[in-house]
């Protein structure tokens, strides 16, 4: 396994586990500790706007049209079978490129080989 | 023409055992997987929808894990001169289009439930979606631009590596309504199993994935090398 990859896995699950910027920038400013992420909200206190006006929310009020009747269940399937999709394309297509160029890699050896009368390097 | 001065076991790919062994421990992870993240609890505000976060995230990791590589490989391409650095940056570019696509398409489908569009301007978006064009730009780079085109997508690498630190600290430095980099340290324990085990499967996968691209790539280097002793041996014209 290469160095150069394994660093870059350490690298990326270091930040998955948060090395956070964002949660020092928080505890900085004084924040709360956020909540646990999926646990049940708290009843929600109301949004204070900051010295510029901007109120936090992570939904805008032009967002909130989240009661509509769009089935959740289809968006997860899609987005699951999405994955095996582009994986499975990824793998097919490789593959064949590699299957191709082995066969081009075998004729072009043998005609060398014919023609100098040993493998060639 | 400068010789290649490739640093020792940068690029050896894996022994095909290792390979199907780390393809078995993919399967079963990414077959168990789908059972823990139905099994997890639904997240109070987007409900059932939410669980797209379980791969969702892991697959936006994985882009920016391709392209930090991919910018790595590429400096040293572009300063040690290694070939073989270079068949590790273009697949691991592949692999950020390939990643950064599943993203790109599961964002989406998951933002249209949660706030009601299918995309924003987001700065975190934009900044993913530039990250996914950077690296467009260098297959076609390196793929059309002639005899300048590797060292040209080299550049434009080093660029799209540039913008993972940016897509990282986005979500804190500017207001945005993509979750914050805190979602997973604060993550209910209830989700961990399922959002962990998808982690751990799709990074195998990718080291999978690499492997297979890096053997591609090599074995193209082997090809064009016989092309040239073929073409000192007048078997071949062009």
């Amino acid at each position: 396994m290469s160095r150069l990859l394994l660093s870059s896995l350490l690298l990326s699950f270091v930040l998955a586990t948060g090395l956070p910027l964002a949660s020092r920038a928080d505890s900085a400013a004084g924040a709360p500790p956020a909540p646990a992420y999926g646990a049940p909200a708290a009843p929600a206190a109301k949004a204070v706007p900051d010295s510029e006006g901007f109120v936090p929310d992570s939904r805008p009020a032009n967002m909130t049209n989240v009661e509509e009747g769009i089935p959740a269940g289809p968006l997860v399937a899609t987005a699951y079978g999405f994955i095996w999709l582009a994986v499975l394309a990824f793998v097919g297509l490789t593959a064949r490129r590699t299957r191709q160029l082995e066969a081009e890699i075998a004729q072009l050896a043998e005609r060398l080989n014919q023609a100098t009368g040993s493998s060639p390097s | 023409m400068a010789m290649s001065t490739d640093p020792p076991a940068l690029t050896k790919p894996a022994p095909l055992t290792t390979l199907w062994l780390l393809l078995a421990v993919t399967s079963v992870g990414m077959l168990l997987a789908p059972q823990l993240i139905l099994r997890a609890p639904t997240e109070p505000t987007m409900g059932f929808v939410q669980r797209i976060f379980y791969f969702h995230v892991p697959c936006a990791w994985l882009a920016m894990l391709g392209a930090l590589t991919c910018g790595v490989a590429s400096a040293l391409y572009l300063f040690k001169n290694s070939d073989k650095a270079e068949h590790v940056a273009v697949s691991a570019a592949e692999l950020t289009v390939v990643f950064g696509l599943i993203a790109i398409v599961s964002g989406p489908l998951w933002a249209r439930k949660a706030w009601g569009v299918w995309w924003q301007w987001d700065v975190r978006l934009t900044t993913t979606a530039l990250l996914w064009i950077i690296f467009i730009a260098y297959l076609f780079a390196r793929r059309y631009g002639g005899p300048g085109g590797r060292r040209l997508g080299a550049g434009l690498a080093l660029f799209g590596a540039a913008d993972v630190p940016m897509i990282y600290v986005s979500v804190s430095l500017w207001r945005t309504i993509h979750p914050k980099t805190s979602v997973v340290p604060t993550l209910d324990p209830g989700m961990r199993p399922a959002f962990w085990l998808s982690m751990v499967s799709l990074h195998v996968l990718f080291i999978v994935l690499m492997q297979l691209r890096v053997r591609l790539e090599r074995a193209r280097a082997r090809y064009n090398a016989l092309h040239l002793q073929a073409q000192d041996a007048g078997l071949i014209d062009d």
